[in-house]
């Protein structure tokens, strides 16, 4: 089986990143860091990216989507993590799963067509300690009535429905549906070092419509997450790649000692080693969103060790990267910091390389 | 071509093997200790693997896609896919393995003279001759063109005098295909050429060569004043280096995929629950440690799967690279979590032996060194010194 990319994977990739090029988006997201206020990304951005119908990559057809794969989300977020866009697109791609998956026919109905047309924001509400640990719990859905406090959830400021990891009495184990405006919702947000708005949210008894409870299990599940995480893990081989191209450029340029700083062997070993690692990532990842797809019985360590392999890689790309630059490396006007910030961020997203390590030798069997 | 002849091929390829592949040579074979290398001196394992290899030598399936001129079957791609699925249904192991089949037919394929082919084809196909490379010296490691294993030119023969290091199986084969120096006043590169010697011939001598490992393949073989006939170069005077290369590229793209045997579906962690049988339990530093081999293992396989034959040549420098050094992680993981017992001398196929052996893996085929030089130049355009 090979990852090489079909003439539409290779347009949808060339097209993403044309898109995103035109964009300028790193210099959007330094405006996200200078904002004051309440912005999360921005919404020009999201805009074109909707129009283009990135929101309905995982949607049917029937409710406005162009029914596509994981694996082909998957290069559209590569792309965004290459150009460090920040938009809610892995938000998204997981409420079109949960809906398309989970949601009654009517929730479908009056959902996903927004979705797709990029109308509405669903953010994920799942971590409860400043580690991901899904397996900890504590928001409960008891007598139709939400109690608990989630964080770091990304997007919360602009999202117009949380979807939630809640747990209840038989069934155990719930993903829900509120609605941001709901009664007894507050949102506390913070900006990240990426610029990225992520925030507490409080759900204070909120009320529990029926038609909210998305899907119940009797333990928790993490299909939906699995899914989520190989998208970052895509984002972050993206972010690795671009960095790492960003670097060889200014290795062939930079020059000092009469010779420029690409020729100097001990830095030629680094960036092939570096490139060599981004290779595994890369493949790796593709083989998870591959498995996400086809529904491969290994489709769950996959994930973890994509996003396990993925974190690690994007953070050493980019604390490389800002070593092999040199001081201006440490400059907030060179771009090359913005990577070792957005890192840093997506690390921590939904598992980072410890919790995953963890998770696939628990999935091996050790 | 026809869809309905090779559903045809395929339907009379599996009966004939069916037929005539013994039982025992249907599944993988464990080591290179199982291998059937061929040659004058070969004493065959069993029967049964002088049976597999005399049945596939007469259908010309031992080397199947080479042309059928040279006793093979000459089959075509689609055809040679067949015969390898099919092969693979019955978890058939290769008839017959060494640097004939591997490295020296393709280069007699490439540059060699009809002659050349006729004469030494034909024996490999069979089993008959057994080869050996000779490349490396003492002084000739990563810098391979700057070998000096000297030929003399002396009208209708030359004369060989030097030493090749690291020739492996020389003690058993029959002949060897060397890079000898032709043109010492040519630049480098261009004053090497490709030679065939038979190993019977006077003035040669092999000595072993022990690994900390124990006992290896490896050995040291020196040329005193060795005639060799004109007619053993392959392609022209100062064409050996280029003959070199293309075969050097096929040698590493193997290397990697082979020097692995996790990789696949077998993965680190789950294997060493079992050879541990009651041992005590892993402590968490070390379980993380298999974990994380673990990860790369399957990125690894995943970038197995995803680099297909097109590939750059360079890129078989990237699984070189990351399969060897992976390799070397897990024996030392085997090895950690065995814990005192693996540290027994006596057991030959033993996990010291093996953690001890695979330290050669990223200097054997190219350095893990050469091979990053190769990628920053090649895939990364990085500027020379």
């Amino acid at each position: 089986m090979t990852f090489q990319l079909t003439e539409d994977q290779q347009r949808l990739r060339d097209t993403a990143d044309r898109v995103l090029v035109d964009r300028a988006a790193p210099a959007a997201l330094r405006a996200l860091l200078a904002d004051p206020g309440e912005t999360g990304f921005c919404p020009a951005l999201w805009r074109t990216l909707a129009e283009l119908g990135w929101c309905g990559v995982l949607v049917d057809e029937r409710h406005g989507g162009s029914a596509q794969t994981l694996f082909d989300a998957g290069l559209l977020s590569e792309a965004l993590g290459g150009h460090l866009a920040v938009v809610p697109f892995v938000e998204t791609a997981i409420a079109a799963l949960a809906l398309q998956r989970a949601a009654a026919p009517a929730q479908r109905d009056a959902l996903l067509p927004r979705l797709a047309r990029g109308e509405l924001v669903v953010a994920l509400a799942v971590d409860e300690t400043s580690k991901h640990n899904p397996q900890h719990c504590a928001c409960r859905c008891e007598h139709d009535t939400l109690h608990g406090r989630k964080r770091f959830v990304m997007h919360a400021a602009e999202a117009d429905y949380f979807l939630v990891a809640a747990t209840a009495t038989a069934p155990d184990a719930l993903w829900l549906l509120v609605a941001a405006d709901a009664p007894g919702v507050a949102v506390t947000p913070h900006r990240n070092l990426d610029g990225s708005l992520s925030a507490e949210v409080l759900f204070d008894a909120v009320t529990v419509a029926p038609g909210w409870v998305l899907h119940a299990s009797a333990a928790p599940e993490e299909w939906l997450l699995d899914a989520g995480r190989a998208l970052i893990a895509a984002e972050q081989v993206g972010l690795a790649t671009a960095v790492l191209r960003r670097t060889l450029d200014y290795l062939r340029e930079r020059r000092q000692f009469g010779r420029p700083i690409g020729s100097f062997q001990a830095l030629q070993h680094r960036a092939a080693a570096l490139y060599a690692e981004i290779e595994l990532a890369r493949a790796l990842t593709r083989a998870a969103l591959r498995a996400q797809d086809s529904g491969d019985e290994r489709a769950a360590l996959l994930a973890s060790a994509a996003k396990a392999k993925a974190s690690a890689t994007a953070l050493r790309a980019t604390a490389e990267a800002v070593q092999l630059h040199g001081g201006i490396g440490m400059t907030d006007e060179c771009d090359i910091g913005l990577f070792l910030k957005r890192a840093a961020v997506l690390k921590e997203y939904l598992g980072d390389e410890h919790f995953h390590t963890e998770r696939a030798a628990r999935l091996i069997g050790y | 071509m026809d869809a309905d002849e090779l559903t045809a091929f395929r339907a009379a390829t599996r009966v004939w093997l069916e037929q005539n592949c013994p039982p025992a040579m249907r599944s993988p074979r464990r080591s290179e200790d199982e291998i059937c290398w061929g040659g004058r001196r070969w004493r065959f394992h069993s029967d049964d693997q002088h049976r597999w290899l005399t049945r596939m030598a007469g259908r010309g399936w031992t080397v199947p896609e080479w042309p059928s001129a040279y006793g093979v079957g000459g089959l075509d791609p689609a055809r040679g896919r067949i015969l390898g699925e099919e092969l693979a249904r019955l978890n058939a192991r290769e008839p017959l393995l060494n640097f004939g089949t591997l490295m020296l037919g393709p280069a007699l394929l490439r540059y060699g003279s009809e002659m050349q082919k006729q004469q030494h084809l034909p024996p490999i196909v069979r089993g008959e001759i057994r080869w050996c490379q000779g490349y490396s010296e003492p002084e000739a490691g990563s810098d391979l063109a700057s070998l000096t294993t000297r030929a003399e030119d002396l009208g209708d023969h030359y004369v060989v005098n030097g030493e090749k290091l690291w020739t492996s199986h020389a003690d058993q084969s029959d002949w060897i295909f060397c890079l000898v120096r032709t043109e010492p006043d040519a630049p480098k590169h261009r004053g090497i050429s490709f030679l065939l010697i038979d190993m019977a011939s006077p003035g040669i001598t092999v000595r072993p060569i022990a690994l900390i490992s124990g006992r290896s393949p490896f050995c040291a073989t020196r040329f005193d004043e060795v005639v060799v006939p004109k007619a053993n170069r392959v392609g022209a005077p100062g064409q050996g280096w280029e003959i070199a290369k293309y075969l050097l590229s096929h040698e590493r793209r193997s290397a990697g995929a082979e020097s692995n045997p996790f990789h696949g579906r077998r993965l680190l962690g789950a294997h060493l629950a079992t050879e541990r049988g009651g041992a005590a339990p892993l402590n968490a530093p070390l379980r993380a440690a298999i974990a994380q081999a673990d990860i790369d293992l399957l990125a690894f396989s995943a970038l197995l799967d995803a680099t297909p034959a097109t590939a750059p040549d360079a890129y078989a420098s990237v699984i070189k690279y990351c399969g060897t050094e992976l390799n070397k992680r897990c024996r030392s993981l085997q090895l950690e979590a065995a814990g005192s017992d693996a540290l027994r001398w006596h057991d030959e196929d033993g996990l010291a032996r093996h953690w001890l052996r695979s330290k050669a893996n990223s200097i054997e085929g190219g350095t893990s060194e050469i091979q990053l030089n190769i990628i920053s130049k090649q895939l990364l355009h990085l500027p020379a010194g």
